[in-house]
């Protein structure tokens, strides 16, 4: 389970970009982090996977600290950042052979998988070329590779949905509820709000730092549209 | 530590470009880009060994030439260590790319530090090959020792050294880069900084009669250059405390480093807590014109990246500096009565010649499109004229070149006896200089362009346009000696040569409009 309790961070004295967040998310859900810009849904992710320092709160994967045992926490996620920023001049195979070595994934089967994976996310061809040559969506794919290899914990996303061709949405979708179904937590942050309305199994609606309702689609939208429902919590500030 | 070599490994192909190296495509490009960088490489290392080599003939005791080779050597290598390492270290070490990749890995932040400090150790010891290997070589040549130890000791040296230095000043970039990190004029501030460094270094060249002399003086500043240097150089020469000590304090502060780096990591790529802004400006907007706006926008966006401005302003600062101090010191020639009015304006000649020296040792147009890399879409999207921002771009350019003509000019008006010709021929020349120098950078970086990149410094410093410039600028030099050369065989009316060197150089600058007019849109539209 991921559990985060008051985390707060600010970068401004005064301000929190994230302001006493509590939210647990359980094992086998996917979780929808939905926030207008700078509402500070970078900020929690950033601290969530260790890319952030924060002096308030608490952040634990199975009761694993990313404060106290970064390094653990670490070795069971996958973290896919808004902006692809990967070594440019790596070849695709180049960067998959680092994220193998550095997560310890020497099994016999990982070429299977990374070729498996690469198929699903029609990547075959370039995989062997360099970084350098792909766009936002290939390089955004080659990502969704190192981290499904991985078959992380948690899987952690922000805004994934951009750049992704509808194919590759869909196998990304898919792969996410899979997934979820064998245990795995998935975590990510987007701005649209029908996928999130139809893909996620729990919610969380943040504003200016702050956690303003979380819960299971149902609870969180009751009636509604999940639109609606947003739109009226930026209204009532 | 296997997650360390997986780390190296990776940041050596980035860094290096490995993959382009090993490439098996394009055979023969590649052998003639070995074989420029061989050609380059050794050219350097023999312009370097040869000061070492006539340092024996210029001290006064002959025992002292090993030790002065050595001070000398050491004394370079940590001037440019120096320099290097608190330009580059940021960008190596803390404002990566792959900061938000890597902290989400399990791997220990100390081991990310020392991977990225590898990679700038390998940077700093091909400095330490090209400033300390050739030192080593001519000593052996010259047979001033023969003890198998010195040469030994010398290889340790060669591994130890960069560790110390590449520390401390690794450490003291990211201390200020943290002291000033909301500091409004901090780019100003480097900028400044390292311009008083490059004037009162060519005042201090200009007043040494050659540059072995200033070498020598180098030398003997060791002790105030890096004084662990002067520890190096006594353990080479025997003295096995020094030695012990220099090696202890080398591995030390290397592990400090890692540990102490290791630690700042992550605040370091994140921030720290600042105080709120207070918020008490309208938010209107002046207007003005299209032109006026792109130029201002080239401006700011020249301030702000401070490598660029320091590398691109080198000539333009040399520019004033060459045209004051020469007239001083070839001012007992110049102000002798007797003199005929040719000899006067030999003068001007002279220097012109340093103004096709300075003017076109670098310009920012060669650079200027590569830098606009990822946001080069803006550019081709609003709806301004090609013509529009090309003027922009070169005005940068034509700015710097004519605030260093102007200082000069006026130190020349009051040093030179005033000969109106050769005035007024300097000043055409100069301006037409100023004006080919932008216009052919722009052309340059038009053809050779670098719009993916993750530093601005791998543009400024290290990409192909810059080369090809540096290339032209000498080809230009060369045609206008040899020209001149020729040209006073046959004629002996000094005005008349420094007119038609003048005509050239002018001819050459509309030629080169010409071109950017006829092609510059077609180029510009394949970016």
């Amino acid at each position: 389970m991921l559990k985060i309790k008051n985390f707060t961070k600010s970068y401004v004295k005064g301000v929190n970009a994230a302001d006493n967040i509590t939210l647990n998310v359980e094992d086998g859900e996917i979780f929808g982090f939905i926030g207008h810009n700078g509402a500070g849904k970078t900020t929690t992710i950033k601290a969530i996977v260790g890319t952030l320092d924060f002096d308030q709160g608490e952040i634990l994967l199975d009761g694993l600290s990313i404060k106290n045992d970064p390094l653990l926490f670490k070795q069971r996620i996958a973290y896919i950042p808004d902006y692809p920023e990967i070594y440019n001049n790596l070849t695709g195979m180049q960067y998959l052979d680092f994220i193998v070595n550095i997560y310890n994934l020497n099994s016999s089967a990982i070429n299977e998988e990374i070729k498996k994976y690469a198929v699903e996310f029609e990547m075959t061809s370039a995989i062997n070329d360099e970084i350098n040559t792909y766009s936002h969506g290939m390089r955004q794919k080659l990502l969704l590779i190192s981290a499904f290899i991985r078959k992380p914990k948690l899987l952690i996303l922000d805004e994934p949905f951009t750049g992704l061709d509808p194919n590759a949405t869909f196998k990304m979708k898919q792969l996410m509820r899979q997934f979820a179904d064998e245990g795995a937590i998935i975590f990510f942050s987007t701005h649209i709000l029908e996928v999130a309305e139809k893909f996620c199994d729990t919610v969380g609606i943040i504003r200016n730092g702050r956690l303003m309702k979380v819960g299971t689609m149902q609870e969180v939208k009751g009636d509604k549209s999940l639109e609606n429902v947003f739109m009226e919590l930026l209204d009532h500030e | 530590m296997s997650n360390y070599f997986h780390l190296l490994k990776v940041s050596l192909i980035e860094n290096f470009h490995l993959n382009k190296v090993f490439k098996r495509d394009k055979i023969i490009s590649k052998i003639l880009f070995v074989l420029l960088g061989f050609v380059i490489a050794g050219s350097v290392v023999f312009s370097i060994g040869s000061v070492y080599y006539f340092i024996p003939m210029m001290v006064a005791n002959p025992n002292e030439a090993l030790e002065t080779i050595l001070n000398t050597a050491l004394s370079i290598v940590s001037l440019i260590m120096i320099v290097s390492t608190l330009l580059q270290a940021k960008g190596f070490l803390f404002k990566g790319n792959d900061f938000d990749l890597l902290v989400s890995m399990p791997i220990k932040l100390k081991t990310i530090v020392l991977s990225k400090i590898s990679t700038l150790l390998i940077a700093n010891y091909v400095g330490m090959l090209v400033g300390f290997g050739p030192a080593i070589v001519v000593i052996a040549m010259l047979g001033l020792t023969t003890k198998i130890m010195f040469y030994v000791l010398a290889v340790l040296i060669f591994l130890f050294f960069p560790l110390a230095i590449v520390s401390v000043f690794a450490l003291i970039s990211l201390l200020f880069s943290n002291i000033f990190r909301n500091f409004k004029y901090k780019n100003l501030l480097i900028i400044i900084f390292g311009l008083t460094l490059i004037t009162v270094y060519f005042i201090y060249s200009f007043s040494m009669n050659s540059n072995n002399v200033i070498f020598l003086e180098i030398g003997k500043a060791i002790e105030y250059i890096y004084y662990p240097a002067v520890l190096a150089v006594n353990g080479l020469l025997g003295n096995y405390l020094h030695l012990g000590i220099f090696f202890v304090l080398n591995i030390i502060l290397f592990i400090l480093f890692i540990n102490i780096a290791g630690k700042l990591y992550l605040k370091s790529n994140t921030g720290s807590v600042r105080k709120a802004k207070k918020i008490n400006k309208t938010l209107t907007i002046a207007k003005s014109s299209q032109t006026k706006v792109l130029i201002k926008n080239e401006f700011k966006k020249y301030f702000s990246i401070p490598q660029y401005v320091i590398n691109t302003i080198f000539g333009k600062v040399l520019l004033p500096i060459g045209l004051i101090v020469i007239p001083m010191q070839m001012g007992g020639l110049a102000l002798d009565p007797t003199m005929s009015l040719d000899i006067n304006v030999f003068i001007y000649l002279i220097l012109a010649l340093v103004a096709v020296l300075t003017v076109t040792l670098s310009s920012t147009t060669s650079v200027t499109l590569s830098l606009e890399g990822r946001q080069l879409w803006i550019l081709k999207t609003i709806p301004v004229s090609t013509k529009q921002i090309f003027l922009s771009k070169m005005a940068v350019d034509l700015s710097t070149t004519l605030a260093g003509a102007v200082i000069g000019l006026v130190g020349v008006a009051i040093l030179v006896p005033f000969n109106l010709i050769g005035f007024s021929l300097l000043t055409i020349f100069i301006l037409s200089l100023g004006v080919h120098n932008a216009v052919l950078g722009l052309i340059i970086n038009l053809k050779f362009p670098k719009l993916k990149w993750d530093l601005p410094v791998r543009v400024v410093k290290q990409s192909l346009s810059v080369l090809m410039h540096m290339l032209a600028s000498f080809a230009l030099a060369i045609l206008l000696v040899m020209g001149v050369l020729l040209l006073s065989k046959t004629i002996s009316n000094i005005n008349l040569i420094f007119a038609m060197a003048t005509a050239f150089v002018l001819l050459t600058a509309i030629a080169e409009i010409f071109v950017l007019n006829k092609y510059g849109d077609k180029w510009f539209g394949r970016l």
